[in-house]
């Protein structure tokens, strides 16, 4: 599993999620999105168009993602999501909590307003 | 040959014509024949004594009745001088002479090792011929050699040599840093070394001299070359003779495998309501494990398995004979105990002869009432998986396996299998095979695969029993034949197509299973919509099988074994683990959980069960004695209400 950042603020930055996101992958992005914060970020997309595979333990990393950027003030939301990983937070119901939008665009312009 | 310096290279014949000659030449300058005598004179007549290299030949007289002159003295020196420079000139050229035939006879015994090369020979016989033809060329007492290499020691004299002897004669060599000896000294001189062989071991050479001989520096290196010569030679042997073994062995196993495999049992009988699948696995290319199934009359089945002790090729022929004795006593004997006991009486001349014996069991199964007697002679437990407990019974050896005794009492076990049970046959190389840690995997690791397996057929079964011995094993090769026949009598609910597995508990072999949904669904999943349909049941048996790694086994080492097939309408998973018990039973009763707000939600796992809870319809959990959990997960096929 690979990690790519793109900021496109200071306190707002896109991480493209390549490969599988699934119990040993997960906590690459927990850590990740632990070091965003300190460093000062608020708002964070994932993009998850590269997303091979999504189970409960990515579900749970990107839920400790929302935590940690909701404490530090920001939210996150999900871009570009795949049928499989879809289904996974439908049947979770996560969908109602992490917010999915159809491309990286959309979501970071709905973190910024 | 020997050149001894202390003694002169003419005879006494060379010396009186030489002498001769040469007197006979002075004698116009003296005016008289002067004589040469051996031993000093004692007469008063003048004399003197002819000397060479500081010896002394003999003395030049004045011949008796001769008037003698004043110069007598002089003429006898000046002729005495003459003698002695002759006679020397002739040592030398003697010696010359004698160095060339000497070299000419170790020339002439290198030529004749190196003949050698080209006929084969066995090393015996390359021994006995080199120390023979050595004790020629060196013109010495005796010759010996000694060879050691991988497979023994061999050794070689010319002229017989006591074992003390020529153990005092090693250990001189061996005392040599540089593998060379030359010994002068002592009754008898010595000339020997060794020399490393490069197929492994090495060669000791000696050569004996006569008494009072003496070997030179220049014999010194004709050693060191000649044993150079003898190892290659040597090691030329030692490999055509393993190549030629190495082949023979081959193709005698090539002949004995085509042999075994014609025996294989070929396609089993399949009475109505049964099913049998069997296999054998060699380790090497021929083993002493076999198995059988045959109509016995009347409608009844004999199945059989045996295992003959010993590795290759005479356990492969007693297989043969063990294996047709067997058959022809099932047939011919009503019950097993019976047929397994006129078996014994058979074959135990044959068995003790080769001091060997074999194991067998033999089943006789009556499809019609599904009564079944068993008879084991020293075979490996019987495992028999009974539907109704979901449990399995070993059936243990009813006596002692065969060629132990000439007479053998076996008792008999009978049992009635019914609808959903499994009988299976195995070797002790199914339940002995060893994992990294040198943990069996036992009869307990059988249990979990019928376990995790009992509603598929047979062969699958086996599939499954031949999955879990690899997955058992790991990377490690196989020591020890492997046989195994699975007798099912078929219940309700027979699982149509399917997939079984066994696999290490780890996240990575797992992923190997996330296509078999699809696989099993086969031309099912193309039709339109699926994908959705899929997505979920393969989600839901990868969180699954995550909790089992994560939580039943704690991320310590375990195999699950599973089935993924279709019944019915619906899609069933098995699997079966030994981890702990740590789900809660009672969360899987209830409704799914509300949706949770944000503090509630868990950031470390907790979110599988939900998730398998709401994809798959019926979820059952059993804790099976001895620590093995059973999970049954089903989910009704797409386009069934």
């Amino acid at each position: 599993m690979e990690l790519v950042f793109h900021p496109v603020a200071p306190t707002h930055n896109v991480i493209e999620v390549i490969g599988r996101l699934d119990a040993e992958t997960c906590d690459g992005l927990k850590r990740a999105f632990i070091d965003l914060a300190a460093h000062g970020v608020r708002h964070a997309t994932v993009d998850m168009a590269a997303v091979t595979f999504l189970d409960s333990s990515g579900l749970s990393a990107l839920v400790a993602g929302l935590k940690t950027m909701r404490q530090a003030g920001g939210d996150l939301n999900l871009a570009a999501v795949r049928p499989q990983a879809r289904t996974a937070l439908r049947l979770t119901l996560l969908d109602t909590v992490l917010h999915v939008h159809d491309t990286r665009e959309a979501a970071v312009s709905a973190l910024r307003t | 040959m020997l050149l001894d310096d202390s003694q002169v290279p003419l005879g006494p014949a060379d010396v009186d014509r030489l002498v001769g000659q040469t007197l006979a030449a002075l004698e116009p300058l003296c005016g008289v024949p002067l004589q040469f005598v051996r031993t000093p004179p004692e007469t008063a007549l003048p004399h003197q004594p002819v000397v060479t290299d500081g010896r002394t030949f003999g003395w030049v007289v004045w011949p008796d009745g001769r008037t003698y002159p004043a110069n007598a003295d002089a003429a006898l020196s000046a002729a005495a001088r003459v003698l002695g420079l002759t006679l020397a000139e002739q040592v030398v050229n003697r010696g010359l002479a004698d160095e060339v035939l000497n070299a000419w006879d170790q020339l002439s015994f290198l030529y004749q090792v190196l003949r050698l090369s080209t006929t084969s020979l066995t090393i015996d016989q390359l021994a006995a011929r080199l120390s023979a033809l050595a004790m020629a060329a060196f013109a010495c007492d005796n010759a010996f050699i000694v060879v050691r290499t991988g497979d023994g020691w061999v050794t070689a004299s010319a002229n017989g040599l006591a074992d003390d002897d020529r153990l005092q004669w090693l250990e001189l060599i061996k005392s040599e840093p540089d593998g060379v000896v030359v010994r002068n000294e002592g009754p008898r001189a010595f000339l020997g070394g060794r020399a490393p062989l490069a197929t492994g071991g090495e060669a000791a050479f000696g050569l004996l001299g006569p008494a009072g001989g003496e070997w030179r520096a220049r014999d010194r290196q004709l050693i060191e070359g000649l044993l150079a010569q003898i190892a290659m030679l040597l090691d030329g042997v030692v490999l055509q003779t393993r190549a030629s073994a190495d082949a023979r062995m081959r193709q005698e196993i090539e002949i004995a495998a085509q042999i075994q495999a014609t025996l294989q049992p070929g396609r089993l009988p399949q009475p109505p309501g049964y099913e049998f699948a069997g296999m054998v696995v060699p380790a090497a290319q021929v083993g002493g494990d076999f198995y059988d199934v045959r109509e016995a009359g009347e409608g009844r089945i004999m199945a059989l398995m045996g295992d003959v002790a010993g590795k290759g090729i005479p356990a492969a022929m007693l297989t043969s004979l063990v294996r047709a004795e067997l058959r022809s006593q099932a047939a011919a004997q009503p019950s097993p105990r019976w047929a397994l006991a006129r078996a014994n009486q058979a074959l135990f001349p044959d068995l003790e002869r080769l001091d060997t014996f074999a194991t067998a069991v033999l089943v006789s199964l009556d499809p019609a009432s599904g009564r079944l007697e068993l008879a084991s002679a020293g075979h490996t437990a019987t495992l028999y998986w009974q539907a109704r407990t979901r449990t399995a019974a070993e059936l243990p050896s009813t006596g002692l396996p065969l060629g132990v005794t000439g007479e053998v009492r076996l008792g008999e076990q009978v049992l009635m299998m019914g609808p959903g049970d499994i009988l299976v046959l195995y070797s002790d190389g199914v339940t002995e095979v060893e994992d990294s840690s040198g943990r069996l995997l036992g009869a307990t690791g059988l249990e979990d695969v019928l376990c995790a397996t009992e509603a598929a057929s047979a062969d699958v079964i086996l599939g499954a029993i031949s999955q879990a011995v690899d997955a058992h094993r790991g990377g490690a090769p196989m020591r020890d034949d492997l046989a195994a026949l699975v007798i099912k009598r078929n219940g309700q609910g027979l699982m149509g197509r399917c997939r079984s597995f066994v696999l290490p508990a780890t996240y990575a072999s797992l992923r190997q299973l996330e296509p078999v949904v699809a696989e099993v669904l086969g031309s099912l999943a193309e039709r339109v919509g699926l994908d959705t349909w899929l997505d979920e049941t393969a989600l839901a048996m990868a969180e699954h099988l995550s909790n089992i790694v994560r939580h039943a086994y704690g991320g310590e080492s375990g195999l699950i074994s599973g089935l993924i097939g279709l019944q019915g309408d619906r899609l069933v998973i098995e699997t079966v683990d030994r981890g702990a018990n740590v789900f809660d039973v009672l969360r899987l009763s209830g409704e799914p959980p509300p949706i949770p707000s944000l503090d509630q939600l868990p950031t470390e796992g907790g979110l599988g069960l939900p998730l398998i809870r709401a994809v798959m319809d019926t979820l059952h959990y059993e804790r099976q004695l001895p620590g093995r959990n059973s999970w049954r997960l089903t989910r009704r096929l797409p386009g069934v209400q």
